[in-house]
């Protein structure tokens, strides 16, 4: 079992849903978000189109964070799950420079990281994930990696980090070409 | 010298002379605290909201409140429309009840635009707002020189309490029609006697969706979500747009068209259908009149070489679309709002239903020219109670055109309009011609303005008046497109010295019966659950199977049934109970008896020559949303999307400010480089953001549509149709 | 501090000229005590004209009311918290404060329990009571709640205004916070 998430951005359609769902259940201060966006190359699939990419923390097989941490205030769940411990954390920034995904951001109130813990307690009881609950498109999954169809994602896409650096667990399906007719 | 570390001994704390004075101001200290009421910490409760926003989705809220705060919303599972998700838009919910920029209690300016505001009493604000309606009504000897605009910006069917006062005072003047669908109304008025959609629910059971000039992506998701599910079923998705939106990104096809000639291809496309024998011939006999004649105009002034001169779609692409239409079965068209928003927009929609009944995808499941509906709308309007004009000596309100506003208020003379009451809008915002629209504000001696949020329509106003969000009051809702029936239940406290307009106009009604009697027939004693207890129908409660309406809060919500195939019953709501392809009452509004390809007006000049597409936005409703603290941190800038060639034409990089003129004013708005819209149009979506004199409506002309008097009284607005050049600022 | 609980209230806004001259008068005769910030902002606002008095409701809606956003909000979260956004953790704080002293405030989730003059009416509460018990409340209130912001909202408030009554009572509330603030060291 190693939890991970699929980013179907065939379903994506970039509203941002996924991250202020999110943030308002979790409660986040400014400028913190757990999940982002982004706005990807409009020839992604060859024709122009509108394509957007969410992705929050990868819960990689190798965290970055957890290595960069001067107070090991990273673990890593035996089912992947990646967490950051506020207490311990001095709020030092390092995981941030580190993760090659924005993922870890600083709470400008409690002088403290935070990070994606995949809505840990919401699993633990069986549930999904609120972004994965919360998206209106269904556009977000949570899977078991060990258990998924690799053939039917992808895990590179272009104008995003190399997922081989930190091993993330995530996988994208593309958005699928469609047929234009343009004056 | 040590200081003590008594901070009591502080003299100036007790004792002196100063603080006896203060002590007589406002209660004894701590009369604003009572004791600590017993809780238990971390207890939630749950309640149902609706989203009470103008939005195809309207959706059904669960809201969970600790200790009467708002912790977090999300989407009620029980709708299988709302599916149990929300949008970007609803879950920054919690951050507009909270925002510290609220309006929070009723205010007057010293002059409007001054920016000089006295805080006043409630009661304050209805007698200054009574004693100008009784001058008004003894000096003229009726109040139509008391004007409301008022719209959609919350449609809890108890914001009619709106209208309801002001018909409880007399006869006023009424902004009538509606900036938003009504070409598209008329259309189908025409065609089928009625707006009626397909229970979108039922797209899933479609072989084919056309979505025509909409973009449920920003501005439907959930259907959106539907029309998703149905491709990845095997249904073939076709978007027909001027730009490529996001939701024509997941289009099977998308077919760029030129702005303004829907009519032309859906014409083509009949044209098409006849030469090769496609049309349905036994569902045209049966259920429609004027049949003959339509397919007789086609085969005598329609060819698919014209349609692709006139639409720019190539000719097999025409060719295969209208082949895939006519025989893949069920075969489902949208017809989108922002389609209608042209000086042809009504006749292109008469076109596009056409060419469904032509096929006789009308009335079957999966299929239909969907566009909006009102079926679902099961409320007696108990709020919207008034009838103060046996006091008038004038027999009717006088009406003006919403979507002419300021040209109309200040072209009344007789009586001219004194007073304004604004609520559920924001015409300095929302309305074209700001210009003119100020100068309107600018002619009343009184502006009431009710809102949640400071803007541009509030700076214009005399008194503004602080109203609850939706978490605040009771209400029952229904959308123009799903059939789900929403319930609405106090989440939370009202905040500040918020009202709901129905209180605002009981607490009206009350002050101007105290200072003339029999002023005011509004109601005055009733609470906000009482009032919304009168408004669900006898009909939909026996519909849902309640004995009560309350039991719409078991689920918070109900399905109305009977509308997965609309139309189904071929009982068409026309003068002949059939479908119209010639419709006499089409010819005595102006129009052609049949639906013919009519023109655009031309509205572009030399110097004046791109057209601007001003469409919707995703991070906000109108001004609603974009100006919350969580919205603004993903995205907080205006900006005009033109392609990569119209800008290379001009000198312009990505990124660069960009003039945006016409002949009615200007904006400076940064560049955005796309491929996504066409090489001769440029966008520019309409919203209001935070702090930012920003307005698209700058340079977005009042220009009518073609259609919309006959059922709605007064045109639709053109939106699409103004031309601006653009160029490096 | 009674003065500012008042003014923060809105009671000020619409006093007349002789209510202002009486009150000025009493100020006057406070004692404060060598506190050299207090005493000038009692000056300052001795020295403001009738006229300054009676516009000053107009800068006191802008800064603290509506309908506009207002520019420097007189609550403790919008000081604690970038977002500024009211009712969340940092208004709890204060509410669970309130609890523990046995007190709420009244129609509660009406209004923010972090509201300046709440805060101020509190702490007048538990220093007017005498007993040791309040006088602790009153303590820590100051040292986990009211100085955490007051001089940022002074701060704020000159930022924004030039309304010389304003400009009076900030230098007021800045001179009673740090006097308190001394009083607590």
């Amino acid at each position: 079992m190693k939890k991970g998430f699929v980013s179907n951005m065939e379903r994506c359609i970039g509203c941002n849903a996924c991250v202020i769902a999110c943030k308002q259940y979790h409660g986040l201060e400014p400028e913190m978000k757990r999940r982002k966006v982004r706005e990807m190359d409009e020839n992604i699939v060859g024709q122009p189109v509108r394509a957007y990419l969410s992705a929050s923390c990868q819960h990689c097989d190798e965290p970055a964070c957890m290595k960069a941490c001067p107070t090991g205030a990273y673990s890593k769940r035996e089912d992947g799950v990646v967490l950051h411990n506020a207490e311990v954390c001095i709020g030092c920034r390092m995981c941030q420079w580190a993760c090659p995904y924005e993922a870890p951001t600083f709470n400008p109130v409690t002088k403290k990281m935070d990070k994606c813990d995949f809505c840990r307690e919401r699993i633990d009881a069986g549930e999904q994930p609120f972004c994965v609950a919360g998206c209106p498109m269904e556009a977000l999954e949570m899977v078991d990696m060990d258990e998924i169809n690799e053939s039917d994602y992808v895990s590179e896409v272009k104008g995003f980090v190399d997922p081989s650096i930190t091993g993330a667990n995530l996988r994208v399906k593309l958005p699928a070409a469609v047929r234009q007719v343009r004056r | 010298m040590k200081k003590e570390h008594e901070i009591t001994r502080r003299t100036f704390l007790k004792g002196s002379a100063a603080a006896g004075l203060l002590a007589g101001i406002g209660g004894a200290t701590l009369s604003d605290f009572s004791k600590a009421t017993a809780r238990a910490e971390g207890e939630t409760q749950e309640f149902f909201n609706a989203c009470p926003r103008n939005c195809y989705d309207t959706c059904s809220i669960i809201t969970t409140v600790q200790d009467g705060v708002i912790k977090h919303v999300r989407g009620n599972p029980n709708s299988t429309y709302t599916n149990g998700r929300l949008c970007v838009k609803g879950y920054n919910y919690p951050r507009r009840v909270y925002s510290p920029d609220r309006i929070k209690y009723p205010m007057r300016q010293s002059a409007k635009g001054s920016g000089q505001w006295e805080q006043i009493t409630w009661d304050e604000a209805f007698t200054i707002i009574a004693e100008k309606i009784l001058e008004i009504k003894n000096k003229y000897g009726n109040t139509l020189p008391i004007c409301l605009n008022k719209y959609s910006g919350n449609f809890n069917v108890l914001t009619y309490g709106i209208e309801g006062m002001m018909s409880s005072i007399g006869h006023t003047t009424r902004c009538q029609g509606t900036p938003c669908w009504p070409a598209g109304i008329d259309s189908q008025n025409f065609d089928m006697g009625a707006i009626l959609n397909a229970d979108p629910e039922s797209m899933l059971k479609s072989k084919m969706i056309i979505v025509w000039g909409a973009n449920p992506a920003w501005c439907s998701v959930h259907s959106m979500h539907i029309i998703q599910k149905a491709k990845e079923n095997g249904a073939k998705v076709v978007f027909i747009d001027p730009i490529m939106t996001a939701s024509a990104s997941k289009a099977d096809q998308f077919i760029e068209i030129k702005s303004s000639t829907d009519g032309a291809l859906a014409l083509g496309m009949c044209r098409y259908i006849l030469d090769h024998k496609l049309q349905d011939d036994a569902w045209m006999e049966e259920n429609s009149i004027g049949h003959e004649e339509f397919v007789d105009y086609v085969k005598k002034n329609i060819t698919v070489e014209w349609a692709s001169e006139k639409t720019g779609v190539p000719v097999q692409v025409i060719e295969n679309l209208a082949y895939e239409y006519a025989t893949m079965e069920p075969a489902s068209i949208w017809i989108g709002y922002g389609m209608q928003r042209h000086t042809n927009g009504g006749a292109n929609v008469r076109c596009i239903d056409a060419l469904a009944a032509l096929c006789g995808n009308v009335g079957k499941m999966g299929a239909g020219a969907n566009y909006a509906q009102l079926d679902s709308w099961l409320f007696n309007y108990a709020a919207m109670t008034g009838n103060g004009a046996n006091t008038d000596n004038v027999e009717a309100d006088r009406n003006i055109n919403i979507n002419n506003f300021g040209a109309d208020l200040l072209s009344l003379t007789d009586p001219p309009v004194e007073m304004l009451w604004v609520a559920c809008r924001n015409p300095m915002g929302q309305d074209p011609e700001t210009g003119v629209v100020r100068k309107a504000y600018e002619s009343c001696d009184l502006v009431v303005t009710v809102d949640q949020f400071f803007n541009e329509s509030c700076n214009m106003s005399d008194i503004v008046l602080p109203c609850c969000t939706i978490f605040e009051t009771w209400g029952l809702h229904a959308s123009y497109w799903h059939y789900w029936y929403h319930g609405n239940q106090p989440a939370i406290a009202q905040m500040y010295e918020s009202k709901t307009d129905v209180e605002i106009a009981m607490g009206l009604s009350e002050k101007l019966n105290s200072l003339q009697a029999g002023s005011c027939t509004y109601p005055t004693d009733r609470t906000m659950e009482e009032w919304c207890a009168m408004e669900m129908t006898d009909g939909a409660k026996e519909l849902f199977g309640f004995k009560d309406w309350k039991e719409i809060f078991e689920k918070g919500t109900a399905k109305v049934t009977g509308y997965e195939a609309a139309w189904s019953d071929g009982q068409f709501r026309t003068p002949s109970g059939k479908y119209e392809f010639y419709s006499e009452q089409a010819a005595a509004m102006g129009n052609h008896l049949l639906p013919v390809y009519r023109e655009a007006d031309e509205t572009k000049t030399d110097e004046y020559n791109v057209r601007l597409i001003t469409p919707h936005w995703k991070y906000g409703l109108h001004s609603q949303f974009q100006n919350l603290d969580w919205m603004q941190d993903i995205h907080n800038e205006p900006f005009v999307e033109i392609h990569p060639q119209m800008a290379k034409d001009r000198g312009i990089e990505d990124g660069d400010a960009v003039r945006v003129e016409n002949e009615i004013g200007y904006l400076v708005v940064k560049a955005k480089l796309t491929q996504n819209v066409p090489r001769d149009e440029a966008v520019i979506y309409e919203a209001w953001y935070k702090d930012n004199p920003f307005n698209v409506n700058y340079v977005v002309k009042a220009i009518p549509a073609d259609m919309g008097v006959f059922a709605t009284g007064q045109p639709g607005v053109s939106f699409h149709d103004s031309f601006v050049s653009i160029k490096k600022a | 501090m009674m003065l500012l609980q008042k003014y923060y209230q809105g009671y000020l806004c619409k006093y007349a000229d002789l209510q202002w001259d009486r009150l000025i008068e009493a100020l006057g005769k406070e004692d404060t005590d060598g506190f050299t910030t207090l005493a000038k902002g009692y000056e300052a606002l001795a020295h403001t004209s009738p006229r300054n008095r009676r516009e000053m409701m107009y800068e006191f809606n802008r800064l603290f009311v509506g309908p506009d956003a207002p520019k420097a909000p007189p609550y403790e979260a919008c000081y604690r918290n970038p977002e500024r956004t009211l009712m969340q953790e940092e208004t709890l704080a204060v509410r669970a404060f309130y609890r523990k002293a046995g007190l709420e405030i009244k129609n509660i989730n009406t209004q923010p329990d972090d509201f300046i003059a709440f805060e101020l009416e509190f702490l007048l509460g538990m220093l007017e009571d005498g007993s040791g018990e309040k006088k602790a409340y009153a303590e820590e209130f100051l040292r986990e709640h009211l100085l955490v912001w007051t001089f940022d909202h002074v701060r704020e408030i000159r930022d924004n205004t030039k309304q010389p009554v304003i400009l009076s009572m900030a230098t007021i509330l800045q001179g009673i916070s740090e006097a308190l603030k001394e009083g607590l060291a």
